[in-house]
């Protein structure tokens, strides 16, 4: 379902990912866990294909390097920071994402329903708090039942009762034999949705990890935080 | 404070631009003016000098004003910068906006209005001016920008606190400009390079204080984002123009208050330069301005508008859905023919009333030169080109490109006789070439939103 081999990636002259491999299989959830600036973020750009790199790389059996816009047609994004219009309200927004989508049906009255919108359904994004905003990016990642999603810290900005939501409206979408690609600092949600986890330090992945009890251990040891760490 | 908001300037340039680049833009000025300078005479010989100076010193203030629009109204908006972070520094926003004035005062006096004195100054051996009407006539351009600059700073504070406040301000600023075009008030600076009477700088300086002391005075400390609601409209904009892109850059228009913004910095200037043409035409004892040329002149001058529609929304979102940056840019550039239509369409038809056979090939012109500029503004700068300015090596293409073809047009359009149509005639087909070269490489160029 998703695959890189050697992927390597230069912003500038700053050396991001240096051969980085990976292999996702159909219906996994797979966690990336690492420091900051170890290139998850860059990671997920290029496989929905946000950037360009070198390499070779294939989701859905596509590759995002070449297609880039049919890539980002068939998955959903979550990105980390918050991607919203300015000017548009939420309910234009979600319209706006069916149109661009050629979703057809009654999409829109579905999402606002689903991730609890209607409150600020005329409400302009720009306006929304950060977690609103993380709710209505998940909705529309969701619209076209794609069947990866990528998710870049997907529970940041998200209060403990959405944290909830968010990880049924998943565990949902998982039941469905779909695929999630998930980035994220945080080990129990990675322990608990995740069924392989893999460790990125500087550009590479240092460990595929597929026991998950001993998670924090094994994360603390591959990227040195347990030298620095007080016993 | 202000040290630092020089040095993010200078690395927000950088980051756009090559290292060096920005140091190099002043020795551009400095080239173009001196340039211009030595042809000063053959000017002359077409416009007045007192309709030269007033066209000049007022397009100088619009200048002004439209640069600082920019920056209060446009890009402070834009991203987490220092100018924002009175929301989590113990400093208040009236502050920090003073400093940006500051910094863009310090910055383009030191880009443009001293490039432009020493470029005068070399042009001396060929324009025979002297260091004292130079300097006289540097006094006037500095104080006219930072006219326009500082009634830009004060125009802030009141779209802040009440657009009525600010569309009233706007329409007292353009009718007093409106006054002064007909000589009827006086633009304080044109009349000091005109009378030499310091009196006159004076009075420009105590506008400049009061419009600068107000607006620190009316910026509150912190500037509050209200929620905002708005009714459904996009489904609405999406049946008129059947393409949900352009509606909803439609609806960004109208709520990002691109009009409201954009009056005084474009659909005015158009305005006074129409009235003046027929003024200036009405006085000549021949046309000096063909229907031609005035179309020339507004298409040149609809680029601002692409500009403003560049920095109106954020558009990282775009990235997470099957839409490439050349979606959005030729989204833009359908927005910006629908708005810059609006004002110069009756300008055509009604400068057209008197001699009709002129209409056609001046709507042909005036749209081949839209498309013209709008490719190459496209493929040089993309999706982002309020610094594009900055970056020399943009400047010098854009100049090459787009300014050369323009002013030959414009040139060549002054005296209809035979040899100005084949003229037309080659310059429109490079143009058509150049921009539809243009186009094919900017749908390769911008392929990614980083």
């Amino acid at each position: 379902m998703i695959s890189a081999k050697d992927l390597q990636k230069w912003y500038g002259k700053k050396h991001v990912l240096k051969g980085l491999n990976l292999e996702v299989k159909d219906g996994e959830v797979f966690g990336l866990l690492g420091p900051n600036g170890a290139g998850k973020t860059t990671l997920i750009k290029i496989l929905t294909g946000q950037t360009d790199a070198r390499g070779e790389v294939k989701v859905a059996g596509v590759d995002p390097i070449k297609e880039p816009l049919k890539v980002r047609e068939l998955v959903g994004i979550v990105p980390e920071s918050e991607s919203v219009p300015n000017y548009l309200n939420v309910e234009e927004y979600l319209y706006f994402v069916a149109e661009i989508r050629k979703i057809k049906g009654d999409v829109v009255e579905k999402s606002i329903k689903k991730f609890d919108l209607e409150s600020y359904r005329k409400v302009i994004c720009k306006d929304l708090s950060k977690g609103t905003k993380q709710r209505l990016m998940f909705a529309a990642a969701l619209m076209h039942e794609p069947k990866i999603l990528f998710l870049d810290e997907p529970f940041i900005n998200l209060d403990p009762v959405y944290q909830r939501v968010m990880k049924k409206v998943l565990e949902d979408f998982i039941s469905k034999g779909n695929t999630i690609f998930m980035a994220t600092h945080i080990l129990e949600i990675a322990k608990k949705l995740c069924t392989r986890v893999g460790i990125i330090k500087d550009g590479k992945i240092v460990k595929i990890v597929e026991e998950l009890d001993n998670l924090e251990e094994v994360f603390m040891k591959e990227v040195g935080y347990a030298e620095v760490l007080p016993d | 404070m202000l040290r630092y908001f020089l040095i993010e300037e200078y690395r927000r340039h950088l980051a756009i631009a090559k290292k060096y680049s920005l140091f190099v833009f002043p020795l551009y000025v400095i080239f173009f003016t001196s340039i211009s300078a030595a042809f000063v005479d053959e000017v002359f010989k077409i416009f007045p000098y007192t309709s030269f100076i007033y066209l000049t010193l007022i397009s100088t203030f619009i200048y002004g004003f439209g640069v600082g629009s920019f920056e209060f109204l446009g890009r402070s908006m834009e991203g987490f910068t220092l100018v924002n972070t009175f929301s989590i520094l113990p400093v208040n926003a009236k502050k920090m906006y003073l400093y940006a004035f500051l910094r863009d005062a310090i910055y383009y006096t030191l880009l443009f209005i001293l490039p432009m004195f020493v470029g005068l100054l070399i042009s001396i051996p060929f324009s025979h001016f002297s260091v004292i009407q130079i300097s006289i006539f540097s006094l006037s351009i500095l104080f006219s920008m930072f006219l326009g600059y500082s009634t830009s700073y004060l125009s802030f504070p009141l779209y802040y606190r009440s657009k009525i406040a600010y569309i009233s301000f706007l329409t007292v600023v353009f009718l007093y400009l409106l006054l002064s075009y007909f000589r009827i008030l006086p633009f304080s600076v044109a009349e000091f390079q005109i009378t030499k009477n310091p009196f006159y700088l004076l009075i420009s300086l105590g506008v400049i204080l009061s419009f600068s002391g107000i607006a620190y005075l009316l910026t509150p400390n912190e500037l509050v984002e209200r929620r905002k609601e708005r009714a459904e409209k996009l489904k609405k904009y999406h049946l008129r123009f059947k393409d949900i892109m352009l509606a909803k850059e439609m609806i960004d228009v109208v709520r990002g208050g691109i009009i409201v913004k954009s009056t005084l910095t474009y659909f005015l200037p158009m305005i006074l330069l129409f009235i003046f043409v027929r003024v200036l035409n009405s006085i000549s004892s021949g046309d000096i301005y063909t229907p031609l040329s005035l179309t020339v002149m507004l298409s040149i001058f609809s680029t601002v508008i692409y500009s403003w529609l560049t920095i109106m929304d954020d558009y990282h979102y775009m990235a997470i859905l099957p839409l490439s940056p050349w979606d959005m840019i030729k989204t833009h550039m359908k927005a910006h023919v629908i708005i810059v239509s609006l004002i110069s369409i009756p300008i055509i038809i009604f400068f057209n009333l008197s001699n009709p056979v002129f209409l056609l090939p001046s709507f042909l012109l005036f749209y081949l030169n839209v498309f013209y500029l709008l490719a190459i503004t496209a493929y040089l700068a993309g999706y982002r080109v309020t610094s594009m300015l900055f970056d020399p090596e943009i400047v010098m293409k854009f100049s090459l490109f787009s300014v050369v073809p323009g002013i030959i047009l414009t040139i060549s359009s002054l005296r209809l006789e035979w040899i100005s149509y084949v003229v037309i005639g080659a310059t429109a087909t490079f143009m058509l070439i150049i921009g539809e070269m243009s186009i094919k490489k900017g749908k390769k160029k911008w392929v990614y939103f980083d």
